[in-house]
């Protein structure tokens, strides 16, 4: 009997694509030197990335974008087993065993690669798969091993010369490993919003790639360190129609788009689109594109990414489906979740159940017997629902009487989820606490961005960051727009200010105001920052009941190009920080003249003068209130004084006609 | 046939005992409208009757749940109540000075039973018969303010229907007894001020001077009320008589025991800490508290009226609803445009005085509250709100009073206005520790004590002799009714000259050691530091002679090795 393990196929799909995004990320950093269009044969590509595999689990695979024009020739790297190596460990590429042996501590791999190993990514690119596998040595169908083979520092050394794209669509691969988009110097506000927006494009066509923004005079140093492939987006402004034009910048490939007003804004939005790959001409005129419709409030698990989801075996097997919920358009404040199955019959004194966690927390459980269909329905209790979620549908079998050892031939347990049939409907609302975790969600699709006072190419590369650090994290593609800061403030829409001054902090009421600060443990920051010392800041909090993130800085004495260089640092260290926008919490970051930008609850700062001010004119509610009461008393008075009046006249009128003689 | 005349028989006897049930309910409802005879009230002992029934049902609920021990200073006043029968050195002296004398006076008679001490339940009592007291003084406030059922009823309503009021009064915090007062004695110069016959100095004193003594001896709120009610009885007095003298004598009986409370009060803090103002500036008075949170900059509302204003009115609208307080802005307005100044107005106001020294003392940074709309937000005191209850429910009083004077309408409006309360309990009950202040700053209180609550706990279920050393005052350790040990089976600081000797040689008295392991490391504004704690690390030979016989990451118990 094939003793199936008890996670066949765990994560396998999710667990590929987060794997994939984590070492084509990784190979953001590599170090090629001399990485230009046309690197010298025998270069190689190297990776601090990993790929794990979990004993017993499917094959993880590693996705390496190789450029057109390039050959791999080797693949290296060293394979670690944590926890007891027993069993087998397998390396592929693109499906070839290069590499099967016993598992032991640590494994060099060292294979030889070929031009027949590639698969085409798209007609401008190709791909090297790089699977691992740990095949645990079997102790019963019911436990595994929790083993886990992981692959270090994957080399590949290729030969060739990388293929100059001559076309729009050659231009944008299937995947790309680095972006670069140089901002100009002054640029006007519709070039800052096509930046921006093509930043994001950039991030939401290519999720794997680096994407970074930089001042044009930095464009050359930033270059030198990019892999081959890495491409070059400029954009210009022109006053005819909106173009584009091939060229090549700092030995990497570019496209420069040109256009003015918001024309460049939707050309630049169009990037994102795969349709790109079909302009066959190394000119493209007139480039625009529809904002996609925002996604609904129901979604498949298909939808949310999950074609195929199948659990077989015995044990706990396990799937895994990210959910985010930018997924469903914007914040939702419930979700319900739908869904559907089959699974094989459950044989005599056989037990199985199939649970479903929402991050975590038990759901819904239910025992498979009768009939060969189940359904779960089950509601994400309040405070469980986070800005990214994991929906996790576990398998949990025994085989008949209970008993993990055998006999040979017992029939695997399967359940097959109908990921098209099976739905989470959310409920448009918020349910996370002011801070960074409402973000992307809380934009939908629109971000508008407005500038603080001043150096326009910095706010802009700052901006175009954050931008492409929020794109990451949303699952609709942000349509950046360019708005002034009075327009912002009066609006009730979400949005992003960037090089705010102390005015507009004050006027949004941010919760760290652009000012002397200190915090209530004063371990919290170095000594000095916030008193002496400047600090930059990036904000997210609630004003007039919609979120905005905030990025500005204070320095003493108006120290404008420290203050700069600290929100630049910022959002460089948002970009590239492990975990990217998800792993930032609270609502505060504040980044100091020297070490690492910290998170902070605004709650740990002690109130600002600032801030106290703010309330200071609610002191008028007393006036209000005594001058309600007192127009109370002033109608009282007035009326009982015509009343008296009346009563007065009535009185007169009364004795008057009384009086002797009267009506004589 | 037998069984027929059986049923009938059966049936012929239940209907007289329904019509007398009709009837009763009927008699109770003209009484609860009956206008004021001299001294009595009619309906006073139905509102008094009913509140003792909601008060017990509100008690079974919470100290059901155990939610009734969640502010730590709850069990702090249940200690101090005990410790003046119950301690290494019983007296008077216990009831120390952070805390005026008589919410621990009042409790004393229930805390001596153990089980009353260590479930609550002493606390519950008092606040069954404080919640009685409540309701029924307000109803007779607005009785002699002349008002008909409904706006007696909604009185009655406002507290009776607020779960964050109800919750209040099953714990052994102070405001159910300062609430229960200053009502009391509200409703003393409510019938003085309104009584057709004129009645004397002595009369006031007993009817109005003691209650408000009493206040006087809760909290300082209290002080508060008797200045502005000696003034009240100034004015009132002088329009009525139109002569000083007589103000003044009427005044002089009003105050002169509050005045003989105060000075009580006074003389006990010269007696036993040898200064007359050591609950003023002493170690452990507000005063002291106040400058570490201070000196942190966190009293932002010190200074800023708008502040202060908007810090007190939001915990007053998470704890009195938004309902009650729309009802209640209105009362004001209909007071004033109705009466004007007249006596009854300017007993209203007498009423507010609480509310309004809360505000002050606000303004003044001699209290601290937050809330989640204060800065920074938490949840800290916002049960000093509740000084504002009795003024919130005779303004509503007033308000339902004027608006169902219409007969036509009255059905519809009170309808209208039950509905909307329920409404609004519906709306709490979704989320009560998210939406009502009180409620919310318990549950956090007490999830920053699970540590020292699960200890006292072990404590419990282990403890069979030998003695504990531990620091009540420390952070986290008021956890004494948990422990439902005896507390002179304690060496802490009440234990006055036992405490410093158990500290330099613990093994020689203790068998258990309970500490706060987390010294230093805790809020600026969080409590005084563990004095065992700070002992036992000071002591080489500490883990010698003890081992840890439970421990959390704040909180350990010890054991003596060797007996």
């Amino acid at each position: 009997m094939t003793q199936t393990p008890a996670r066949p196929r765990a994560r396998s799909h999710a667990g590929a694509i987060i794997l994939a995004c984590a070492a084509t990320l990784a190979l953001s950093a590599v170090t090629a030197p001399g990485a230009i269009a046309a690197p010298p044969e025998g270069a190689a590509l190297r990776t601090s990335s990993s790929v794990s595999a979990l004993a017993g689990q499917n094959e993880q695979t590693l996705v390496v974008p190789v450029t057109a024009g390039l050959e791999p020739t080797r693949v290296k790297g060293t394979i670690v087993v944590s926890g007891k190596p027993e069993g087998t460990v397998r390396a592929t590429v693109n499906g070839r065993v290069v590499l099967e042996t016993k598992a032991a501590a640590s494994i060099p791999l060292d294979a030889a690669v070929s031009a027949a190993d590639m698969t085409a990514a798209d007609v401008a690119g190709q791909q090297l798969t790089v699977g691992l596998q740990f095949v645990a040595a079997t102790q019963t169908m019911c436990v595994v091993s929790n083993a886990t083979a992981t692959l270090n520092n994957l080399a590949v050394d290729f030969s060739g010369t990388a293929k100059v794209p001559t076309t729009v669509g050659e231009f944008f691969p299937a995947s790309v490993p680095a972006v670069v988009l140089p901002v100009p110097a002054e640029p006007g506000a519709d070039v800052s919003a096509a930046i921006m927006t093509a930043s994001a494009a950039m991030s939401h066509r290519y999720p794997d790639a680096a994407v970074s923004v930089v001042p044009d005079t930095e464009l050359a140093a930033r270059a030198a360190n990019l892999p081959a492939g890495s491409r070059v987006l400029s954009v210009v402004a022109d006053q005819g129609e909106t173009s584009t034009e091939l060229a090549t910048a700092a030995g990497l490939p570019q496209l420069i788009l040109s256009g003015h007003d918001d024309q460049l804004r939707t050309a630049a939005r169009a990037l994102s689109s795969d349709k790109t790959a079909l302009a066959v001409t190394s000119s493209v005129t007139g480039l625009t594109s529809a904002l996609p419709a925002a996604p609904g409030l129901v979604q498949s698990l298909k939808d949310l990414g999950s074609s195929t989801l199948k659990l077989s075996g015995y044990g706990t097997p396990e799937s895994y489906v990210g959910v985010t919920q930018s997924q469903f358009g914007g914040p939702v404040s419930s979700v319900k979740v739908q869904l559907k199955g089959t699974h094989t019959a459950v044989p005599d004194n056989a037990q199985a159940q199939v649970s479903v966690f929402w991050n975590d927390y038990l759901l819904s459980s239910k025992n498979l017997d009768g009939g060969d269909t189940f359904t779960v329905d089950a509601d994400v209790p309040a405070g469980q629902l986070q800005a990214k979620n994991g929906l996790r549908i576990r398998l949990a079998a025994l085989p008949a009487g209970g008993d993990c050892t055998g006999p040979a031939g017992v029939m695997p347990m399967e359940v097959t989820v109908d990921t098209a049939g099976s739905n989470l409907t959310a409920v448009r609302g918020g349910s996370t606490k002011a801070g960074f975790a409402r973000f992307p969600q809380t934009f939908g699709q629109s971000v508008p961005v407005a500038f603080g006072p001043g150096n326009a190419q910095a706010n802009t590369v700052n901006a175009a960051s954050l931008v492409a650090s929020l794109q990451r994290d949303s699952a609709t593609l942000l349509d950046t727009r360019m708005v002034g800061l009075d327009d912002l403030a009066g609006s009730s829409e979400s949005g992003l200010v960037v090089g705010a001054t102390a005015d507009a902090a004050n006027r949004l009421s941010a919760p760290l105001r652009l000012a002397e600060f200190r915090t209530i443990a004063p371990a919290d920051v170095e000594y000095g920052v916030g008193t002496t010392a400047p600090f930059g800041v990036l904000e997210a909090f609630e004003q007039g009941g919609r979120d905005l993130l905030l990025l500005g800085a204070w320095a003493p004495e108006g120290d404008t190009a420290g203050a700069s260089t600290l929100q630049a640092s910022l959002a460089s260290h948002v970009s590239g920080v492990e975990g990217g926008w998800a792993s930032l919490s609270r609502n505060l970051l504040v980044t100091q003249p020297s070490g690492t930008p910290v998170l902070l609850e605004s709650n740990v700062v002690v109130p600002q003068k600032a801030v106290t001010d703010d309330y200071r004119p609610y002191a008028w509610w007393i006036g209000g209130a005594v001058l309600i009461l007192g127009l109370a008393f002033a109608l009282r008075t007035v009326l009982m004084r015509r009343r008296a009046k009346a009563a007065q006249d009535y009185v007169d009128a009364e004795q008057k006609a009384t009086e002797p003689g009267h009506g004589n | 046939m037998a069984t027929s005349v059986a049923t009938r028989r059966r049936a012929a006897h239940r209907q007289p005992a329904l019509r007398s049930l009709t009837s009763l309910v009927t008699w109770g409802w003209e009484r609860l409208g009956a206008p004021v005879d001299g001294r009595k009230v009619p309906g006073t002992r139905i509102v008094a009757v009913t509140s003792l029934l909601v008060g017990y049902l509100a008690c079974l609920y919470t100290i059901g749940q155990g939610t009734n021990l969640d502010y730590s200073d709850a069990q702090s006043h249940l200690t101090i109540a005990r410790r003046i029968f119950d301690s290494k050195a019983p007296g008077f002296e216990q009831l120390g000075t952070v805390w005026l004398p008589m919410p621990h006076l009042l409790l004393a008679p229930f805390v001596l039973n153990t089980w009353l001490f260590s479930t609550g339940w002493a606390a519950g009592l008092l606040g069954i018969l404080a919640l009685s007291a409540t309701t029924t003084g307000l109803y007779l406030i607005a009785a002699r303010l002349g008002l008909g059922r409904a706006g007696r009823l909604a009185t009655t309503l406002v507290v009776l229907a607020n779960p964050a009021v109800l919750y209040v009064y099953t714990t052994a915090l102070t405001e159910p007894v300062l609430i229960m007062c200053i009502v009391g004695g509200m409703a003393g110069l409510a019938h003085w001020a309104t009584s057709r016959r004129r009645m004397s100095a002595g009369e006031l004193a007993v009817f109005a001077g003691i209650p408000s003594a009493a206040a006087v001896l809760s909290r300082y709120e209290g002080w508060a009320l008797v200045m502005t009610g000696t003034l009240f009885v100034l004015v009132v007095a002088k329009r009525r008589t139109g002569g000083w003298r007589e103000a003044f004598i009427m005044a002089g009986g009003y105050v002169m025991v509050p005045a003989a409370a105060v000075l009580w009060w006074i003389s006990y803090n010269w007696a036993i800490y040898g200064n007359p103002l050591e609950f003023m500036f002493g170690q452990y008075s507000a005063y002291a508290q106040q400058k570490n949170i201070t000196d942190g900059g966190l009293l932002p509302t010190k200074g800023n009226l708008g502040l202060t204003l908007t810090t007190f009115h939001w915990s007053l609208l998470e704890t009195a609803g938004m309902v009650v307080l729309a009802l209640a802005a209105c009362g004001a307005v209909v007071l004033v445009f109705r009466r004007g100044f007249a006596n009854s107005t300017l007993l209203v106001a007498v009423t507010g005085s609480a509310y309004a020294f809360a505000l002050l003392s606000l303004f003044l940074g001699q209290t601290a509250i937050n809330n989640d709309h204060s800065l920074p937000s938490t949840w800290w005191n916002n049960r000093f709100a509740l000084t504002a209850l009795p003024l919130v429910a005779i303004l509503v009083a007033v308000f339902v009073h004027e608006i169902t004077r219409p007969a036509r309408l009255r059905p519809w409006v009170i309808g209208a206005l039950l509905a909307t309360l329920a409404a609004q309990n519906a709306w709490w009950n979704e989320d009560p520790t998210g939406r009502l202040a009180v409620l919310a700053e318990g549950r956090m209180s007490a999830e920053s004590t699970t540590n020292s609550t699960a200890a006292a706990r072990w404590l419990h279920d282990h403890y069979e002799s030998g003695g504990i050393l531990m620091d009540e005052s420390a952070r986290g350790n008021a956890v004494l009714p948990v422990m439902g040990i005896p507390l002179k089976e304690i060496y802490n600081r009440a234990a006055g000259d036992y405490f410093g000797p158990a500290l330099k040689d613990p093994a020689k008295y203790a068998k258990w050691v309970f500490v706060n392991v987390e010294a230093g490391t805790g809020a600026r504004d969080s409590g005084p530091t563990d004095l065992v704690y700070r002992a036992m690390v000071s002591d080489p030979s500490f883990n010698v002679r003890y081992s840890v016989a439970f421990s959390t990451p704040t909180h350990r118990i010890y054991e003596r090795s060797s007996d």
